[in-house]
């Protein structure tokens, strides 16, 4: 079981991946911008971010590059989620500090593969 | 646009997939086969979006081409990978032999080709073999230099084939020569149109060699061209070897 801190600004895709977490068992946060991830990145410490990266107002690149340049949340893994795996998209979030990305549509096995693997790293 | 249209199918695609391992954890199958109905059709549409996207970029000549040093083989082994599933379910057999080549091109641009060719060889052969065979075409080495100017991939299978008349519509958008072929295989019938457009712009092209009932073969001819000045020249040194060494690749399924 992880806490994990979902960051995604469309309604259904947010319920659709926190049911997919909490049947594999974690905890799930929720923050629907870069900012509102900030905030709550530094007040619960969460095990693991999923943090989709065309996000309204701060995007999830930015986002990203304040959590793992903060020393309290530094540590925290981040699996980014892209809509498309272009080449330029990844390397992207590879220089923001996310540790992995998975690209939309979702492939929910693969994913919970990742997560377990980061947390338990 | 793209991120539109996709982020709703991401939705109908994930709710269906929960429902599938839901209606499973109680036990009960009496849906399973709508739901695969729905999933089928959600990813068949993700398809078509992600091709008319393409197609239209094409058209409105807004694809900008990222060149970059690769390895052909390298990447003709991924994607021979990528198909494997493919093959498998048809019962065929996927043979690579491909000779290392540097290119300078539109690596992900050569990949959707590549993917495009391969999966259609594999999706229209049933308990068949299909063949890569992929090297410069020494045929073409310019007078008094050391290395060939064309790389050819071509991409033979001993599936169902074509007419000679459907050859010269194979290459236009929605063109699946049977409309019952769509169903039956998939596919959005841009698939062939995008990659032979996507090959020209390179500076390559796409031909098709066929007969019904024998089998096809595709060739994509990608120039060996050389990386501008000062992007990675130690990367070229490998096509202008005067005697590459052939590297065999075999992979079977």
């Amino acid at each position: 079981m992880a806490v994990i801190l979902v960051v995604e600004d469309d309604e259904a895709n947010q319920e659709l991946v926190t049911r997919f977490l909490k049947r594999d068992g974690h905890r799930v946060l929720l923050a629907l911008d870069g900012s509102a991830a900030l905030k709550s990145a530094l007040e619960h410490v969460p095990d693991l971010i999923l943090m989709d990266l065309g996000l309204p107002g701060m995007d999830g690149w930015e986002a990203a590059q304040r959590i793992k340049s903060s020393p309290e949340t530094a540590h925290i893994p981040i699996i980014a989620l892209t809509a498309r795996a272009l080449p330029e998209d990844v390397l992207k979030a590879r220089n923001a500090g996310c540790d992995a990305y998975e690209t939309k549509p979702v492939v929910y096995q693969r994913l919970l593969k990742k997560i377990e693997a980061l947390v338990n790293r | 646009m793209s991120h539109e249209l996709r982020t709703p199918l991401n939705a109908i695609l994930g709710f269906a997939e929960l429902l599938r391992l839901e209606m499973a954890d109680q036990g009960v199958h009496t849906w399973d086969s709508d739901v695969q109905k729905i999933q089928r059709a959600g990813t068949h549409l993700l398809a078509l979006i992600s091709d008319v996207m393409d197609s239209s970029k094409i058209e409105a000549g807004k694809i900008e081409l990222q060149p970059e040093c690769f390895d052909i083989a390298a990447l003709l082994q991924e994607v021979a990978a990528g198909v494997q599933a493919i093959a498998l379910k048809n019962a065929v057999e996927l043979v690579v032999f491909c000779e290392p080549a540097m290119l300078y091109a539109d690596r992900v641009r050569i990949e959707q080709c590549l993917f495009n060719l391969l999966g259609n060889a594999c999706k229209f052969t049933q308990d068949g073999r299909v063949t890569i065979d992929a090297r410069p075409d020494r045929n073409t080495q310019p007078e008094g230099t050391s290395g060939a100017a064309w790389y050819n991939v071509r991409i033979s299978d001993t599936g169902i084939g074509m007419r000679p008349e459907d050859l010269d519509k194979l290459f236009s958008y929605f063109t699946q020569l049977d409309g019952s072929n769509a169903r039956k295989y998939g596919g959005s019938g841009l698939g062939l149109a995008i990659s032979r457009k996507l090959a020209l712009l390179m500076g390559g092209d796409i031909t098709v060699e066929s007969a019904l009932g024998q089998g096809s073969t595709f060739t994509l001819r990608l120039p060996l061209g050389t990386a501008p000045l000062g992007t990675a020249p130690d990367e070229r040194s490998g096509q202008n070897d005067a005697q590459p060494s052939p590297a065999l690749y075999e992979n079977r399924s």
